[in-house]
């Protein structure tokens, strides 16, 4: 990514055929399609700008001020702006996106100049790590396949910039490198799987981070409604043991303690030192899970989360998490004295981990809220001061209506279901006081309103409240389920009797919601609203469908790791491969695939399908092989049958039909229809044969008649007839 | 000692084996001759070791992020790699030398040796192969069926005989990616005759009998065999002895003389180093002979060369005609013959193509 | 004894009874040349090609019955003149002779205007007169005197020729044994074919005793169908490849391979052998089996040693690999 990269003087070496901008053009074109997406607005006009200005000139080689524009000189300064520019937007310019941002530049600055194949080579090998740079944000199915077309482009453009006298064919160039590319198939799948993964990075550049859909670690109202409207997925679930019953499905996130009247934020997480947040989560220790008075254990489940990057550190477990994550690229994590999974690196990579959850609503905890470790860890009840006081005037009043914490929390849930709320993904914009305004005036809110109503309501009461974020629910897609980001959820968790217990004061207003056209974001409580996710149940098919083969990708290609790459020597007989092995493997298997590969024949123009006449001509002649029948060099096709049919008397009529329709296909030029009849019978006959190990053995006296047949017959035949 | 020697010598002929064996630095390939495997090389371009940089990038980044994709893109690229190195070596194999023709020139003018280029097997095909020697080049599809004629035009300056050296076939087909080449060195020599003497004196024409040359070797055979027998007339003094009718003497009917018809023999110009004495300079008398046998090649006169001592020093060039004297013949043969004569007078070696 | 229809293969056969007619010719031809069958079908293959017979073999072993046979066979009126020392052009082509009455020149035709001709021991003749013949084969005309005299339509021509080994030959030069379309050998049988000839008694007689099966016009309907007879692309290639073999250095004795007009009569008698067999397209076997009598004679000069020549040729060049 140096300047140097631009040679200022003038080309050297052999100059480009104009034949070859074409294919520089797409390929440049290609190359950066993907990365328009994610790039700064201007960054991409400035880059394709710039190509176009590199194809100008080469279309009008006469203006000057196009060759001014694109000569080195000016290219290089033009990088040069670029990289204020880019430190500029950025505020940093090593980082990864900035860098991204400047190939991309690069590359069209380089096809601006290119004037040499030497330019060119450079510019090919620019593109194709430009082109690497599209994975930092997505792996998907489809920027994998957005990149074949450009690996096309990057052999046509090797091909053009070689040819001594351009051709103007578009399909010569596709065809080679595409046979080519099937050729070398084998020996990129096999350094795929075999070529060792390392964990972790080797360095990391700082400010590496990017913004990801998902939940955060501060909620204001209206936060979870927007992440509501994207059908992004958040993570697949593959479910060991039974799928739970849909009430059960709570995924918990970020648990949201400290309040200022109008945002919810978590504890600060630098103040949770390691002792403060369990390390772990001893089995035999069931306080914090288990009703210490019940006798019943909870049902216990077990499945496996593939998450997609969010660049948080919190992972999802169903409400209550059992145990630590269990992953095989060996990613440390913790459980927070809140109950929040968080992993030791932000998830900037789909993770996979297997999880064990209680599905219960509550647990246990020996010390009383806001407290860990006898230390004051985050306000968790009382009001906040001068916001939201028409909300802590009712909670009194409640208060004084019931005394014990559990009817007061049964009654709000009533209050919610009997009053006239309104559940939409599109309330009223918030005031100052947002809980008031939602409350008494509004009456309409999403999720995260009626858990922020709850909460402080909860709170001005004096029992210790707090809101949990993460999703509810979920779509079971064959063997997996789809937990997606408009399945974001918000509730309140309760402190009474020594227990934090679920309230969702959603699902008490949930009868009420429905409105017509954002179905396809509402909670999926219930099955209702899920169905109605999409317009026609086969378009919802398809998307599912989509989703299956998506996750196999992300199973199979993106999340192929260490851990797949021993199991797979595990299962093909290797538990702990050295690299020599590895080594032996892989020069095994070059040298076999260039064998393969030399010994056949194939020629190097583009494929000519050869007629079928020839094709089953051969196949003929093969079987007659394997049968232990050689075809002499000169004989031909008759004399063949002839011979066969004097060796397989019993096959005789067979040998003769197929030789007759063989030789009148091969030596006559019969009209369409019955030429293709021909073949269609042919084909059936070539197919009935019976196998060449069952021919072998029928042979008539083969050891006699074999050595007559081969020799004298034939010399008889020929002297009899010159 | 004598087994150190020995010893020496099997590895200094060893290490030249070794070295003929890689670098064919000597003349003893023998047309035609297929380009086989192992005579092959093969290695990348500067291009393709730009490219296998790149790769190495994209690993590195895959790896230091851990993106899947980006190994399967990086291995995607690696695997057209190794198939473009595959296609490379099949595009170079079978190709077959068929021939190279020695070349004649006038120095000055280029040295043009006629490659004959065919495929080894039936079906292949070969594209782009290219053929260079030293200060020569030619590049052509080579297709199995036909002969592909390749013209190597090297400039010459100076009359000699120039070997055509080692020549290099080489592709890069398809992408440019892969160079791979092999060595053919064939005793082919191209002879640069000396470009002719501006404007020559008339060169000496000889009797038809010629005079007996001052070391006795009176060319008899030539004078008799050539030209028409005309009849027979008396004798008359100073008729060659060689002329004389033997039969009729021996019939006892008298002293006769053979008479020839007069257009071949009075014409018959006889050319030799020792007729150009009046030049100093060896290349300024070679060019005044090579000018009077263009000029008896134009006017189609016979004429016989003789380069006298100096001749038998040019005896590997061609067998037939070493030592002796040429009869010149008005056919072009003859002419490229004597020329080539010239081009090599001199030249002691010319068999090893070092020169 | 065996030859292509040893198990018959016939991928289209030929509707029309002219196909049946040209079986009957050649059983007919058969049955008096006893076990010659191969030779016979060579004989009216080049029949139909329009080309002319050289049949190299010792006296004695059927020339002329088979050219009696074919007149015969075939309704053509059949000829002989046997080639000796003092033969004349004139008595091939015929004279013109001084009419005393009419003072007039009249033209006496000679032998040569027949349908078949069987002209016997052609090298013992010199060349002027092989020569008279030989014009008379390529231009189907005779010129004498200025007048120029056409000869039938169907005019077929068998010359027979001495082993050049024997005395008393005056071999044919190259560029008149090009005019011969096939040369063949007879050769000697096998006994029981040779015992089943003697039993049978003069083969000539019953040769004249025989029916004629055909006539001039059926004659020319089978050339007619033999000229629209497929020969494929692939098939050409192959015969391209024969005659390229034939050119190479080192294969012919007498140093030329075969002329592209070899290479067109190989392709003509190829479509007729294929006729032979009820086929309509020719097949490589085709160009196999008359390639010998085409090209052997051709090449070497003499039928006998050309036969080993094409054989090693056929041999070298691969086929539908």
């Amino acid at each position: 990514m140096a300047l140097i990269s631009l040679s200022v003087s003038p080309a050297k070496g052999e100059s480009l055929s104009v034949a070859t901008v074409p294919w520089l053009a797409a390929l440049v074109m290609l190359a950066q399609m993907p990365h328009y997406l994610y790039l700064p607005w201007w960054v991409s006009l400035a880059g394709a700008t710039l190509v176009v200005l590199g194809v100008a000139r080469w279309r009008h080689p006469d203006m000057r001020w196009l060759t001014l524009l694109t000569n080195g000189w000016s290219l290089t300064l033009a990088a040069a702006i670029a990289v204020v520019l880019i430190k500029a937007h950025y505020g940093y310019f090593i980082g990864r996106d900035p860098c991204v941002a400047f190939l991309f530049l690069l590359v069209s600055c380089k096809f601006a100049e290119s004037r040499s194949i030497k330019d060119a080579t450079l510019l090919i090998c620019l593109s194709a790590f430009l082109l690497s740079t599209r994975y930092f944000y997505s792996q998907s199915l489809i920027s994998g396949i957005v990149t074949v077309p450009a690996v096309l482009a990057i052999g046509g453009a090797f091909y053009v910039i070689r040819q001594k006298k351009p051709t103007s064919s578009l399909t010569e160039p596709l065809a080679i490198t595409g046979k080519l590319l099937l050729q070398g198939l084998p020996i990129a799948a096999l350094l795929f799987v075999i070529f060792p993964r390392l964990p972790g990075p080797l360095w990391s550049l700082p400010h590496d981070s990017a913004a990801t859909t998902g939940l955060s670690d501060s909620m204001t109202l209206g936060s979870i409604s927007e992440l509501s409207q994207s059908g992004a997925v958040a993570f697949r679930v593959d479910f060991d043991t039974p799928v739970p019953n849909a009430q059960s499905l709570y995924w918990r996130g970020p648990v949201l303690s400290q309040f200022d009247g109008r945002t919810w934020s978590q504890n600060n997480l630098q103040s949770l030192s390691s002792q403060q947040s369990l390390n772990f989560l001893p089995k035999s220790d069931k306080r914090y899970l288990l009703n210490p008075d019940a006798s019943a254990t909870p049902p216990v489940t077990q499945y496996t989360v593939t998450l997609e990057p969010h660049q948080r550190h919190w992972l999802f477990a169903l409400d209550v998490p059992a145990s630590l994550p269990v992953n095989d690229a060996g990613t440390q994590a913790r459980l927070s004295h809140d109950f929040q999974l968080l992993s030791a690196t932000p998830v900037s990579d789909t993770l996979r981990y297997q999880q064990t959850s209680f599905l219960q609503d509550r647990y246990y905890d020996t010390q009383p809220p806001g407290r860990v470790d006898g230390q004051v860890s985050g306000q968790v009840s009382g009001p906040v001061s001068g916001k939201n006081q028409r909300t802590h005037q009712f909670a009194r009043q409640l208060r004084q209506q019931y005394p014990d914490d559990t009817d007061l929390a049964n009654a709000m849930l009533r209050w919610f279901a009997e009053e006239p709320y309104f559940y939409t993904l599109r309330p009223t914009l918030a005031g100052d006081n947002p809980v008031d305004e939602f409350l008494f005036d509004s009456l309409r809110g999403f999720c995260e309103h009626y858990a922020a109503a709850f909460t402080v309501v909860m709170r001005a009461a004096g029992i210790p409240a707090r809101i949990v974020t993460g999703y509810q629910g979920g779509e079971m897609n064959g063997e997996y389920m789809i937990v997606r980001q408009s399945d974001a959820h918000a509730w309140a968790e309760v402190w009474i009797d020594n227990a934090w217990r679920r309230y969702d004061p959603t699902a008490a207003v949930a009868p009420s919601r429905v409105e017509a056209g954002i179905g396809a974001a509402l909670p999926s409580d219930e099955p209702l609203p899920t169905l109605a996710r999409f317009d026609t149940s086969w378009l919802r098919a398809a998307h599912l469908r989509w989703d299956s083969v998506n996750y196999q990708w992300q199973q199979w290609v993106v999340d192929f790791n260490t851990g797949k790459q021993q199991n797979l020597w595990r299962k093909l007989g290797f538990p702990n491969p050295s690299p020599l092995h590895v080594a032996l493997v892989v020069i095994g298997a070059a040298a076999l695939w260039s064998l393969l590969l030399l010994r056949g024949q194939w020629s190097w123009r583009p494929l000519r399908r050869r007629p079928p006449e020839d094709r089953l001509w051969e196949r003929w002649l093969r079987h007659l092989q394997l049968s232990g029948l050689e075809k002499l060099s000169h004989e031909g096709p008759q004399d063949l049958g002839q011979r066969a049919a004097k060796a397989w008397p019993v096959h005789q009529n067979s040998i003769l039909s197929i030789t007759s329709a063989l030789v009148t296909l091969r030596y006559s030029s019969p009209i369409p229809v019955a030429r293709n009849r021909l073949v269609t019978t042919l084909k059936r006959d070539l197919n009935s044969l019976p196998s060449p190990k069952e021919w072998r053995q029928s042979t008539n006296h083969r050891d006699n008649n074999k050595a007559t047949l081969t020799l004298s017959d034939l010399n008889g035949h020929y002297t009899d007839r010159v | 000692m004598n087994a150190t020697t020995q010893q020496q010598s099997s590895r200094q002929s060893n290490n030249r084996s070794f070295k003929q064996r890689l670098f064919r630095t000597e003349a003893n390939d023998t047309l035609p001759l297929p380009v086989t495997h192992d005579r092959i090389y093969i290695l990348p371009r500067r291009r393709g070791w730009a490219f296998l940089a790149a790769l190495l990038i994209i690993l590195v980044a895959s790896i230091n992020y851990g993106l899947s994709l980006g190994y399967a893109l990086c291995f995607l690229l690696t695997g057209l790699f190794a198939a473009t190195l595959l296609a490379t070596y099949r595009n170079m194999a079978g190709v077959m030398l068929h021939s190279v023709a020695d070349a004649d020139a006038v120095a000055g003018e280029p040295l043009l040796f006629d490659a004959v280029l065919t495929g080894k097997n039936p079906h292949s095909e070969h594209i782009d192969i290219e053929l260079h020697g030293e200060r020569c080049y030619a590049r052509a599809d080579v297709h199995a069926g036909s002969r592909t004629k390749l013209e190597l035009l090297r400039p010459t300056d100076t009359r000699g005989v120039q070997p055509l050296g080692r020549l290099t076939i080489e592709s890069d087909y398809p992408l440019g990616l892969w160079r791979s080449w092999a060595y053919i060195h064939a005793p082919v020599v191209g002879y640069v005759s000396p470009q002719p003497e501006n404007q020559p004196p008339e060169p000496p024409a000889a009797s038809s009998t010629p005079e007996p040359q001052p070391d006795g070797l009176t060319d008899t055979t030539a004078t008799t065999t050539h030209g028409e027998f005309a009849g027979i007339r008396p004798y008359r003094a100073g008729d060659s002895t060689a002329a004389i009718a033997w039969k009729q003497l021996a019939r006892g009917t008298g002293l006769h003389t053979r008479e020839f018809h007069p257009e071949h023999s009075p014409d018959r110009l006889s050319l030799s180093w020792e007729q150009t004495n009046a030049l100093s300079d060896t290349e300024a008398r070679l060019s005044r002979l090579a000018a009077w046998i263009h000029m008896a090649h134009r006017t189609a006169r016979p004429y016989t060369l003789d380069l006298g001592p100096y001749a038998h020093l040019s005896t590997n060039a061609s067998d037939k005609e070493s030592n002796t004297a040429i009869d010149g013949t008005s056919e072009e043969i003859t002419e490229q013959q004597a020329l080539r004569q010239l081009a090599a007078f001199g030249i002691t070696d010319l068999s090893s193509g070092t020169a | 004894m065996n030859t292509t229809s040893d198990i018959a293969i016939h991928p289209a056969s030929h509707p029309a009874s002219d196909g049946h007619a040209l079986d009957q010719v050649v059983d007919a031809l058969g049955a008096i040349l006893i076990g010659k069958e191969h030779q016979v079908r060579l004989a009216v293959a080049t029949l139909i090609a329009e080309g002319h017979l050289l049949i190299e073999d010792v006296p004695g072993v059927g020339k002329t019955t088979l050219a009696h046979a074919l007149g015969h066979v075939l309704a053509l009126p059949a000829r002989r003149v046997q080639f000796t020392s003092d033969l004349l052009p004139g008595d091939i082509t015929g004279l013109s002779m001084f009419n005393t009455d009419t003072r007039e020149f009249d033209f006496k035709p000679g032998p040569v205007f027949t349908s078949v001709l069987l002209a016997d021991e052609i090298n013992r003749a010199p060349p002027r007169a092989q020569s008279a013949l030989l014009e008379a084969m390529e231009e189907k005309q005779v010129t004498v005197d200025g007048t120029t005299y056409t000869l039938p339509e169907h005019f077929f021509v068998i010359a027979t020729q001495n082993p050049t080994d024997q005395l008393g030959a005056y071999p044919l030069p190259e560029s008149q044994l090009d005019r011969f379309l096939t040369g063949i050998t007879l050769g000697y049988l096998a006994p029981e074919e040779e015992k089943a000839l003697l039993a049978g008694g003069s083969r000539l007689s019953v040769a004249q005793q025989a029916n004629p099966l055909s006539n001039p016009e059926q004659i020319s309907r089978w050339r007619a169908q033999a000229s629209k007879i497929t020969v494929a692309d692939r098939l050409l290639d192959y015969v391209l490849a024969l005659l390229n073999e034939t050119r190479k250095q080192g294969v012919a004795p007498g140093g030329h391979g075969l002329s592209p007009r070899a290479g067109l009569k190989l392709i003509a008698i190829a479509r007729a052998w294929a006729l032979l067999n009820h086929r309509t397209m020719v097949i490589p076997e085709d160009i196999q089996a008359v390639f010998g009598p085409v090209a052997g004679h051709r090449l070497t000069g003499s039928v006998k040693a050309g036969k080993t020549l094409c054989q090693s040729i056929i041999e070298r060049i691969p086929l539908d690999q």
